[in-house]
């Protein structure tokens, strides 16, 4: 139960077609639960905590790479 | 849609959402359906805590069968949601061709501070362009939702379709179904403030009509656009609502601080409320958040493109004022939130969906007259004054350059209306006339005007206002005389001008302390004394004629010398100087380099070429008939935009506060993002040069 599990199921759900599959199937009401289970069908074992924090650190890894350093992402809160 | 409550909540806003108020929304949201189109209406007065949620559905986004889901669902609990439910039934139903133009709707749901479970919603619809087709399908939705019960419904509704002119129209209609009485909304868009009181009178409005032109007419002067909210409940009521849009969010246009603080003043708005709207705008991103991102957002977001960043935004949408029944008066503010994908490499400037509720409607007066037109330049000429019209606010006036201090409107509008009356196009100066009138209404006890109404007021706006005065023939008027002196008061021994005598008011609205230096900023500028020389007595010229370096004037508040250079030589030409050669072939010179060097130019910015094109042929003008002018002319009619403009290359720059004129350093660039600088002056420079004359 790894956040670099986490991890790497996101980088391969925007190319494993069976893992793509899974995720257009989970209902839009589906918990982060659901993720975990499609991760653990897939070898890929992460908890809801775990998954929430690989989340943000692709996405803030992707915004170095392709974000427009022109482009300023004001600050909405800090979440509950 | 409750999950998404965190989101559209802020953390620290209980002075416009309290606890309870919490509470009533996320008890709205869990019932709603999960699409992420919302807005909250806050009511400003102290002591309002009513807070109501609105959701938008898309038929684009293939919301309508979701929608008429929904409220089937509700009716077969609540019989008061069940008109709601047929209209949304049919609405979805492709076999139906009712309501086939309908592109967005809305329910509004009044969270009542008792906390008693909340009536059937308010639906709101847009309508069609068409104006027949409007006036059909506002009625049919009248009857469908109000049924036959209010006959004087419909004879009210027309009289408003009727009285629509110019550039009026109505583009919602809304039914308060649940309501202990059932009414219906009509908005009117794009009304320009002199037709308002005839269009009342038409339309049978029993309200004070003085007062609500006064209304409209202090709305209309403080954002960018107004949208008119009517009740009908069997017959016009006098109540009267306008609906304040800005272009811009708070952070980065301060005409919604002003309009917040005016509400204020007039006990319409608690301070700390209007203070708390403006922080509600954000963008929230996984990247900041400690929270779950939504788990169909995540979804969404790892099915989706690498180069794509999903996020979840708020933003400010419009204020309302109401003069309800009685002489009462209130205000609500609006803000909206849902999903935002990022794409910053396939769309940098990040342009967001907007509903029509808030976008800008197209002005109905102005006709495409250019496609009728044979000659390139004449046709360009007339298609950006076209376009220029339809930037042109209902306030009369052009809104430009976004600097930490506020957007322009008074300068700028006397820039562009200076501009639109030399192309000779009579639509242009009906529209010059317009901003003149509100500019009027806007000259201060000091005789000046200023850069906005929260600015000092300088010379430069003066001058360029007397400069729209001078274009109409209207320079003897008695408001021309005082500002002239106005701009005199600004001359120093040198014959340069200054854009400010007063240090404090600079300072007050730059935001600076007591002891920073303001030195540059209040120094002479050459840029400046060129713009106002027609109204600064005779030193100017030989100002200008001592301060010219190698065919050129440095401008201060300019990234490039173009501009202030065109205004000199027009200042030179029209003085004792005029026929000094010396000068004059160094612009010659300097302007064709100018020329050159923009024309090689894959990135051409056609404000400066078109002010440098206006210096070498004020200097030389058998120079128009040069190859290297012809091809200047060509490259501008080449160039121009679909929509009629050029694209925005006015480069206005801020220097910082104490960098003098000759050791800058720049601060700020600000562009006229708009396109209107741009626009005006290449139109005026084609019109130049089409008909021989300097403008």
């Amino acid at each position: 139960m790894t956040v670099a599990a986490a991890l790497t199921f996101i980088r391969r759900a925007r190319a494993d077609p069976a893992i793509r599959a899974a995720l257009e199937c989970a209902s839009e009401a589906a918990a982060t639960g659901a993720i975990c289970a499609i991760g653990a069908d897939h070898g890929l074992a992460f908890s809801e905590s775990d998954f929430d924090r690989a989340f943000a650190i692709e996405w803030t890894a992707r915004w170095a790479h392709f974000g427009n350093p022109d482009t300023t992402i004001d600050k909405g809160g800090k979440g509950k | 849609m409750g999950h998404h409550l965190d989101f559209l909540v802020p953390d620290d806003c209980e002075v416009l959402i309290d606890a309870k108020a919490r509470v009533r929304l996320a008890a709205a949201a869990m019932t709603m359906p999960a699409i992420p189109r919302v807005a909250v209406e806050i009511r400003l007065a102290a002591g309002q805590s009513q807070v109501d949620l609105q959701q938008c559905f898309l038929r684009s986004a293939g919301d309508f069968p979701r929608l008429a889901a929904y409220c089937q669902a509700k009716a077969a609990e609540r019989p008061d949601w069940v008109p709601v439910a047929h209209y949304c039934r049919d609405l979805a139903d492709p076999g139906q061709a009712f309501g086939e133009s309908v592109t967005e709707l809305y329910l509004e749901h009044d969270l009542l501070e008792t906390g008693e479970t909340p009536s059937a919603p308010a639906l709101f619809v847009d309508l069609p362009g068409d104006p027949a087709s409007a006036r059909a399908l506002a009625l049919e939705t009248a009857r469908r939702l109000q049924g036959a019960a209010l006959p004087g419904t419909g004879t009210a509704i027309g009289r408003i379709f009727d009285a629509c002119r110019g550039d009026a129209f109505v583009s919602h209609i809304g039914c308060m179904t649940g309501r202990t009485v059932p009414g219906v909304r009509i908005n009117v868009k794009g009304i320009r403030p002199a037709a308002l009181e005839p269009f009342l009178k038409e339309c049978g409005w029993p309200g004070d009509s003085r007062r609500g032109s006064a209304l409209f007419d202090f709305a209309v002067g403080g954002c960018d656009r107004v949208t008119l909210a009517f009740d009908i409940v069997g017959a016009l009521l006098p109540n009267f609502g306008v609906e304040c849009f800005f272009d811009h969010q708070p952070a980065e246009d301060p005409a919604w601080r002003r309009m917040l603080r005016l509400l204020t003043a007039d006990g319409l708005c608690a301070a700390d409320k209007g203070d708390a709207f403006q922080t509600i705008p954000a963008t929230i991103t996984p990247a900041g958040w400690t929270g779950a991102w939504p788990t169909d957002m995540a979804v969404g977001a790892m099915l989706g493109s690498d180069r794509e960043f999903t996020s979840y935004a708020r933003r400010a949408v419009h204020l309302k004022i109401v003069d309800g029944m009685g002489g009462s008066r209130s205000a609500k503010a609006y803000y909206g939130a849902g999903y935002l994908t990022i794409a910053p490499l396939t769309d940098p400037e990040h342009r967001r969906w907007r509903p029509t509720l808030a976008a800008p409607a197209p002005r109905r007066s102005v006709r495409a007259d250019h496609v009728a037109l044979a000659d390139p330049a004449d046709r360009a000429i007339a298609h950006g004054v076209e376009y220029l019209l339809q930037t042109q606010r209902q306030s009369g006036l052009w809104r430009e350059f976004p600097v930490p201090s506020g957007i322009s409107d008074n300068w700028v509008s006397g820039f562009i209306g200076t501009q639109l009356v030399a192309t000779g196009d009579p639509r242009g100066r009906a529209a010059a006339e317009e901003a003149l009138d509100r500019l009027l209404t806007r000259q201060r006890p000091d005789s000046g005007w200023a850069y906005n109404e929260d600015h000092p007021t300088d010379s430069d706006s003066t001058a360029w206002i007397l400069r729209l005065m001078r274009s109409l023939g209207r320079l003897e008027e008695p408001a021309a005389r005082r500002a002239i002196a106005f701009v005199r008061a600004h001359v120093q021994p040198s014959g340069g001008i200054v854009s400010f005598r007063e240090r404090q008011p600079v300072a007050d609205v730059a935001k600076l302390p007591d002891e920073s230096s303001l030195a540059g900023w209040m120094a002479v500028h050459d840029c400046v004394t060129a713009g106002a020389a027609p109204f600064g007595g005779p030193a100017v010229a030989d100002y200008l004629l001592a301060n010219e370096a190698d065919g050129a004037w440095r401008a201060y508040w300019w990234v490039h010398d173009a501009f202030a250079s065109a205004l000199a030589v027009e200042a030179l030409l029209a003085s004792d100087h005029a026929a000094k050669p010396e000068w004059r072939a160094r612009v010659q010179r300097r302007a064709t380099g100018w020329i050159e060097e923009a024309l090689a130019s894959e990135r051409c910015e056609y404000f400066d070429l078109a002010f440098a094109v206006r210096a070498l042929i004020g200097t030389d003008p058998e120079a128009a008939k040069d190859a290297l002018v012809a091809a200047a002319a060509a490259r501008m009619l080449a160039d121009q935009a679909e929509d009629g403009s050029w694209r925005p290359s006015a480069r206005m720059r801020v220097p910082w506060h104490a960098a003098m004129p000759d050791s800058m350093t720049v601060e700020t660039v600000a562009y006229d993002r708009q396109a209107g600088f741009t626009t005006a002056a290449v139109i005026a420079t084609l019109a130049m040069l089409r008909d021989g004359r300097m403008p």
